[in-house]
């Protein structure tokens, strides 16, 4: 939209030049240039709950990268990570993680209409995950199986494609873009001999390459006593970028 | 009225089993068992029937109507493949079958009735034939096939329910009793056969109540509710209207109604064939011998038919398959899928028919299939599809629907699932998976209650009183890890059959590892489920256990025995 009104501008700030009779090649140039389709950041950047925009540099999932989660909370922050666009209208399957709990992927906002999970064994793994990714905006992965070459080539097409890759345990060969860590976690609710498991405090340290690769904190609840995303109010989070 | 071309209709048998899919599942007629899909009843046995288990009904309802209920989920393939003998025998007496969903298929009569001296004695072999193939054992389950022969299809699958009707004393399953009082005279009936005679198909179709149109594509139930109100009752009624003034009143759906009840096919014959060009084939060079492959070719196969009938602006509504073995053996089959086939269903019936063809012992294929061909028989102008202004199927979703008919073509299809919603006290029981390939994927209703899809509640709705509130865990354990729960001496924690727990839990053994200190833990929740079923009767205690590591588990214990069931990771 912008880019065409900046050409309807360079048209008529050409037309208006008295001295632009018959093609002034730099002028024109010029409006070839202004009127290059753009593609804006936060089109490569899938949609996840706002609360996790302190952990990407570009403030959600971008597309095309792989994810990596791993610590004693790793599995429901990569589904709260994916019901953002899944609940926006994306496609997410599950790869060889036949033991993913899917009742919590819904209570984490993730609707599972659009949610397919695949059993597959290592054999046709790359295959498989192949295929995955030229039809889903979003993965996640169980254990890693792929070989070295195998993984570049899927990474390629996944990068390519603008699927992204979240992976649950080891990520094996795959080149990790973004790594979060749960460096903590603290439940609350259950006591000696009484209460149950209510709410859940974890922090979180994001580290990656290139422009992630600052480190990135963040204290949530995951989730909190109304079974929502909440951020830890008192939370001591040293170093973390406000946008 | 005039007869002209339009209102020719083909003789037929139709050969059919209410409720199929009780039948594949091997259920007998005396037990109560009903199949599920998406929460909902999609088949039921006579007993169950008696209860008042209809298609249609929540699984809380059914078990609410009918407690001792055994519940199936709903698979198409073992529909497929237990109604496969079937078809085979019926191929020894006519050489195209039409097949519309297992447990019912069509044949014209035209050849076979005179080969055999008539259409009674025609309706004998079938009926024979099939008896022989289900084999004694089968048969007590499946019972006999209820036949139907008249002109038109509609009016012989009308026959052919009816006689199933007189064969278990209930008239066409699940309808009003006041219709009882409509039931037509029987012409003349066979052992579990109908036969119509040529020409009285209008006379026959006259009687029924105009709510046995219901169930035929095309028309609305809105529509149907709205002749008792006129005073119309019976299709003769219907068929004694004008049909212009119908189609005048009702559009296209009313000129459907019409045709139906005085004895004609739903749409009129179409004055030419559909052009050759049509179909598709698809030579391999080397022999395929696995069904896999070829159904995904057959998907291929499938989009390019489908791309030449909408270059056309047709849809197609029966289907040739033609397969061929490096051996010169040929195996061709008629599908027929209202109101329209999609490339995926196309792929479906073709896994289905080689799937038969390799398991039909004497006749199966010695080599390889070489060729794969589909003839769209019966095409029909598209009416097109009006793509919603807000949601609808979206490009996300064709790429999706595309990726999972892809991985369907690779790694089977059950190896592919979607979840959908049971209901249940354990989290692993919440949510099962259906296979993704027999499951309607656009605008899904996964059917979780609202109240427990909301992040907000605090209680997953429905009425599950003893279900573990949220947050649920994210890890299952497919095979429940053994532990050994143990207090501060040594012993291992009991809970007492009045629900107390022996002594508090103090350490936690997991094979191998060293002990873990636990920090936190509640419970014990009893539960008792089942209790009157004694082969599924249950009763446990379940314990939410903080360990020293930082981890968060769901433990149980039954029957002394303690196992890790999820984990809170």
């Amino acid at each position: 939209m912008c880019s065409l009104g900046l050409v309807a501008m360079a048209v008529v700030v050409a037309l208006a030049e008295p001295t632009v009779q018959r093609g002034d090649a730099a002028l024109l140039a010029r409006a070839v240039q202004l009127s290059r389709p753009v593609t804006l950041a936060g089109d490569h950047v899938l949609p996840t709950h706002p609360i996790f925009a302190p952990l990407f540099p570009w403030g959600g999932l971008q597309r095309g990268t792989v994810v990596a989660g791993s610590g004693l909370a790793a599995r429901s922050l990569l589904l709260a990570l994916a019901a953002g666009p899944v609940a926006a209208g994306a496609w997410v399957a599950v790869l060889g993680v036949p033991s993913l709990g899917l009742l919590t992927a819904s209570e984490l906002g993730l609707p599972l209409a659009r949610l397919v999970s695949v059993d597959v064994d290592a054999a046709h793994g790359a295959a498989a995950l192949g295929a995955a990714v030229d039809a889903f905006d979003a993965i996640i992965l169980g254990p890693a199986f792929l070989r070295g070459s195998e993984a570049r080539r899927i990474q390629a097409r996944a990068r390519e494609r603008g699927t992204v890759l979240l992976a649950a345990g080891d990520p094996g060969m795959l080149e990790v873009d973004t790594s979060l860590t749960v460096t903590s976690v603290q439940w609350h609710g259950l006591h000696d001999g009484h209460g149950r498991l209510r709410a859940r405090q974890v922090s979180i340290s994001a580290t990656g390459r290139r422009a992630a690769a600052r480190v990135r904190r963040l204290a949530l609840w995951l989730p909190d006593n109304d079974g929502r995303l909440s951020l830890v109010e008192d939370a001591v989070v040293p170093l973390r970028a406000t946008s | 009225m005039t007869v002209d071309a339009r209102d020719k209709v083909t003789r037929c048998v139709v050969v059919h089993w209410p409720d199929w899919s009780v039948v594949a599942a091997g259920a007998l007629p005396g037990q109560a068992v009903a199949v599920l899909h998406a929460n909902r009843v999609v088949a039921a046995t006579p007993s169950a029937r008696a209860d008042g288990v209809v298609p249609g009904l929540r699984r809380r309802e059914a078990q609410r109507l009918c407690p001792g209920v055994v519940l199936l989920s709903h698979d198409p393939e073992r529909d497929a493949r237990m109604f496969d003998p079937v078809l085979r025998a019926l191929e020894q007496t006519t050489p195209l079958l039409e097949v519309g969903s297992p447990g019912h298929c069509t044949f014209a009569t035209r050849g076979p009735s005179r080969y055999y001296g008539g259409d009674d004695a025609l309706v004998d072999r079938v009926v024979d034939h099939v008896r022989s193939a289900l084999g004694p054992e089968y048969l007590s389950i499946a019972g006999s096939p209820s036949v139907g022969l008249a002109d038109g299809s509609f009016a012989a699958g009308l026959a052919a329910s009816h006689a199933a009707g007189l064969a278990n004393g209930t008239f066409i399953a699940g309808r009003a009793s006041a219709d009882r009082a409509l039931l037509p005279p029987v012409p003349r009936s066979r052992s579990s056969g109908i036969v119509v005679p040529p020409g009285q198909s209008s006379a026959f179709l006259a009687a029924f109540p105009t709510s046995v149109l219901a169930d035929q594509d095309g028309i609305d139930a809105r529509i149907l509710s709205l002749f008792p109100q006129f005073g119309v009752r019976t299709l003769g009624q219907i068929a004694a209207l004008p049909r212009s003034d119908l189609a005048a009143r009702f559009g296209p759906a009313g000129l459907v109604v019409h045709r139906l009840a005085s004895g004609l096919e739903a749409r009129p014959p179409l004055a030419r064939r559909p052009p050759p060009d049509m179909s598709v084939s698809c030579p391999f060079e080397t022999p395929v011998p696995t069904t896999g492959l070829v159904a995904f070719a057959a998907k291929q196969l499938a989009d390019e038919m489908f791309e030449r009938l909408r270059a056309r602006g047709l849809a197609c509504s029966q289907i040739l398959v033609t397969a061929q073995t490096d051996h010169g053996e040929q195996h061709e089959r008629l599908w027929r899928h209202e109101p329209a086939f999609q490339p995926v269903t196309v792929a479906e019936r073709v896994r289905w028919q080689l799937d038969g063809w390799a398991a039909s012992g004497t006749n199966a294929p010695t080599a390889g299939i070489t060729l794969l061909r589909i003839a769209p028989t019966e095409v029909f102008p598209a009416t097109g599809q009006q793509i919603g202004f807000w949601g609808g199927q979206s490009n996300a979703d064709d790429r999706a629907l595309r990726g999972i008919a892809r991985l369907v073509g690779q790694l089977g299809a059950e190896a592919v699932h979607v979840p959908e919603w049971r209901g249940g006290r354990n989290p692993s029981q919440t949510i099962a998976l259906v296979p993704a390939a027999s499951t309607d994927l656009i605008d899904r209703d996964v059917g979780i209650p609202a109240a427990s899809g909301s992040a907000a509640s605090s209680f997953p709705g429905g009425p599950w009183p003893g279900v573990l509130p949220p947050p649920s865990p994210a890890t299952l354990w497919k095979e429940p890890m053994p532990i050994q729960v143990q207090d501060e001496v040594g012993d291992a924690v009991r809970v007492t059959g009045r629900g107390f727990v022996s002594a508090p839990p103090v350490t936690v053994l997991k094979g191998g590892c060293a002990p873990f200190r636990v920090v936190a833990w509640g419970g014990p929740w009893p539960l008792e489920e089942h209790w009157w079923d004694p082969q599924r009767y249950r009763r446990c205690a379940r314990f939410h256990l903080l360990l020293d590591d930082g981890s968060a588990h769901l433990a149980v214990i039954e029957q002394g025995a303690w196992r890790l069931e999820a984990t809170y990771d």
